[in-house]
């Protein structure tokens, strides 16, 4: 079934992209997003503000069909393994390094995925446009959040990166006055895909198009006139000190692992009460994030947990 | 500003086409659908009612003084949008959604006007990233006067939402097509097809995607077909054969049909050599016996090869994976 874009007649003046990770994310409810979580953490907000989703497993399930999509990502984790060794938490991350890495391999998802992402992004700002013309306000004032999730954050760089430099997407920074209020990057592999990505950037195709790769990694920007324009003034990360994806291992921050942007606002959530004392049982709990059926209670990877977490954040507040 | 240009240049046949497919689908759909409001209301401001807005902002003194160095980037934008041989095209006339009115045309030099209007559409993208960046946007709602005001952010940010369609259905436009070459109506590859076209995105440009292009419509056939029948001494016999090929999608709106439709105007068609052994059988190998080759055609899932000197040259069958991902 063709892709359609998610269209909102927005009931306030704000607006909320979730992009989805992998798996899913919903712990303790059925649904792939953790949408009633995130109402819950928007408390009032939630009735004013237009909740957009953004999900691209129809994609995967393509390449699923057309190739041996589980087999090749089972081969990408052993060559993985194989370069970081078999012990040690190095080896932990390259096992789920596998689940994320992939897109980065075919440039036929990576750019469909692209696509998608985009059509929504600017279909979100028709709707802004739409709604804030109906009230006779300024749409520049309405106020869009990205959030995203797991490899979510990997094609939201992406895409960010790609809206910022190419005039044809028509959601450059300057240019097009296209900001976003805040990009939340829940548990962003970005560094980790950077890190592995390089070490076997020769099989990478179209490595110039791939932005987490081709050039240091930095908030996406437009440079207008001699004056540079971010796509947003806050670019935040948030993480869980046990979540290997997001570049923590029992508590420990892998410098390799770990997304640390210049500019960007970061939270650390403390992920103790998990009981997650030893690779084996980080390993046990991340297991059912990648899997259908949801993330366990102490998966320190999920997205319920890190969106229940940051209610204050996600009502437009400051980063604490 | 080449690059401005040239996205620009890209961008207006893509929006003439779209108002165009837009405007003869207006009819059938309801005005509160969003793209049909959009469309009544380019249809509403004109040109005129651009250049009026920008004369205002080129009126206020504290804004031209607040702009600074920006005030030429003002004055220039504002010099193009007030053409007077343009004031009374509509914006959707513009951009070519609807014929623009007869005086204008008359006037017009015909090889001009696709230029003028570029020409236009990019002072308009200048003019309202300048007036409405954030240092100045609350300058110019306090300066410009609550009506003039409300009427720039009309008019600028409906031009910025014709644009903004126009590459919202860019963007659909190359996922049908991935979805063509990718989705369910595509062609199953085998694992040496997966490495293969892997390769070919990797170190041929020709296979290789494009961020604004999309797909590349070729694809590397190598298979292993144990499905194809030919008639021989009086009797339909089963015969293996390997093949060697290219595929290539087809991405026009027809195409792309399943079920008894896909015969017609399928995703794809293919060809290339065939290879099969002169003795039939199932799962005879191509190379047991004497190896005869040939060549094989496809349209969508129907394949037929023509094969020489061996027991049935003619050969038929239909695109399919007898076991998932090996042949």
């Amino acid at each position: 079934m063709a892709f359609d874009t998610q269209k909102i007649n927005w009931p306030g003046t704000r607006a909320i992209l979730m992009v989805h990770g992998i798996g899913d994310a919903s712990t303790g409810n059925s649904g792939a997003f953790p949408g009633e979580t995130l109402r819950a953490a928007l408390g009032a907000q939630a009735a004013t503000t237009a909740i957009y989703t953004l999900n691209y497993d129809f994609i995967n399930d393509w390449m699923n069909l057309k190739t041996n999509l589980q087999a090749g990502i089972k081969a990408l984790k052993g060559a993985l393994r194989t370069q970081f060794g078999d012990s040690g938490t190095d080896a932990v991350i390259a096992e789920y390094a596998g689940d994320v890495l992939w897109p980065v391999l075919s440039a036929d998802i990576r750019f469909a995925v692209r696509d998608a992402y985009l059509a929504q992004l600017q279909q979100i700002q028709l709707d802004r446009e739409r709604a804030a013309f109906a009230k006779g306000d300024n749409p520049l004032k309405y106020g869009i959040t990205i959030v995203a999730h797991s490899l979510g954050c990997f094609h939201t760089y992406e895409v960010l990166a790609a809206s910022a430099s190419e005039a044809t997407h028509r959601l450059r920074p300057a240019s097009d006055r296209v900001t976003y209020n805040s990009v939340v990057m829940m548990a962003s592999p970005l560094k980790l895909i950077r890190t592995i990505a390089e070490k076997i950037q020769g099989f990478i195709p179209d490595v110039a198009n791939v932005a987490t790769i081709a050039a240091p990694l930095a908030i996406p920007e437009e440079v207008r006139r001699s004056r540079s324009q971010r796509c947003t003034d806050h670019f935040i990360s948030v993480t869980g000190s046990h979540d290997p994806v997001g570049g923590h291992l029992m508590g420990i921050k892998l410098p390799w692992a770990y997304m640390s942007l210049s500019g960007q606002e970061s939270i650390v959530v403390k992920q103790d009460g998990l009981d997650l004392t030893s690779t084996q049982s980080t390993a046990t709990a991340l297991a059912a994030a990648f899997a259908p059926g949801g993330p366990a209670i102490n998966d320190p990877h999920s997205w319920t947990a890190y969106v229940a977490s940051q209610s204050v954040l996600l009502q437009g507040g400051v980063v604490v | 500003m080449s690059h401005h240009h040239h996205a620009a240049r890209c961008a207006a046949p893509l929006l003439a086409s779209w108002l165009w497919i837009a405007g003869a689908a207006m009819a059938q759909v309801s005005v509160s659908q969003p793209d049909a409001e959009l469309l009544a209301r380019a249809e509403r401001f004109t040109v005129g009612d651009y250049c009026r807005v920008a004369r205002s902002v080129l009126a206020s003194a504290p804004i031209m003084t607040r702009l600074e160095a920006d005030s030429v980037i003002v004055r220039v934008s504002s010099a193009t949008i007030c053409d007077p041989l343009l004031s009374s095209f509509s914006l959707r006339a513009l951009f070519g959604g609807t014929h623009a009115p007869l005086a204008a045309v008359a006037r017009l030099h015909p090889q001009g006007t696709a230029e003028s209007r570029t020409r236009v559409f990019d002072a308009m993208s200048e003019f309202r990233s300048t007036v409405q960046s954030p240092e100045m946007i609350d300058t110019v709602a306090k300066f410009l006067g609550a009506d003039t005001n409300l009427m720039l952010i009309r008019v600028t940010s409906t031009v910025q939402s014709l644009l903004t369609t126009a590459a919202r259905d860019g963007a659909l436009e190359r996922l049908a097509r991935y979805e063509r070459k990718l989705g369910p109506t595509s062609a199953r590859l085998n694992g040496l097809e997966v490495l293969l076209n892997y390769g070919a995105q990797r170190w041929v440009p020709a296979f290789r995607a494009h961020p604004l292009r999309g797909p590349s419509p070729l694809e590397v056939v190598a298979s292993y077909t144990p499905g194809y029948v030919t008639s021989a001494a009086g009797r339909v016999q089963p015969v293996s054969a390997a093949e060697f090929g290219l595929r290539r999608y087809l991405f026009g709106p027809k195409f792309g049909q399943s079920g008894w439709r896909g015969l017609i105007q399928p995703s794809y068609w293919s060809a290339g050599v065939v290879a099969a052994s002169d003795r039939n059988g199932a799962l005879v190998g191509p190379w047991e016996g004497r190896t005869r080759a040939g060549g094989f055609l496809s349209w969508g899932s129907l394949k037929v090869a023509y094969v020489p000197h061996r027991r049935g040259a003619f050969l038929i069958t239909r695109q399919f994976q007898a076991i998932p991902f090996v042949f």
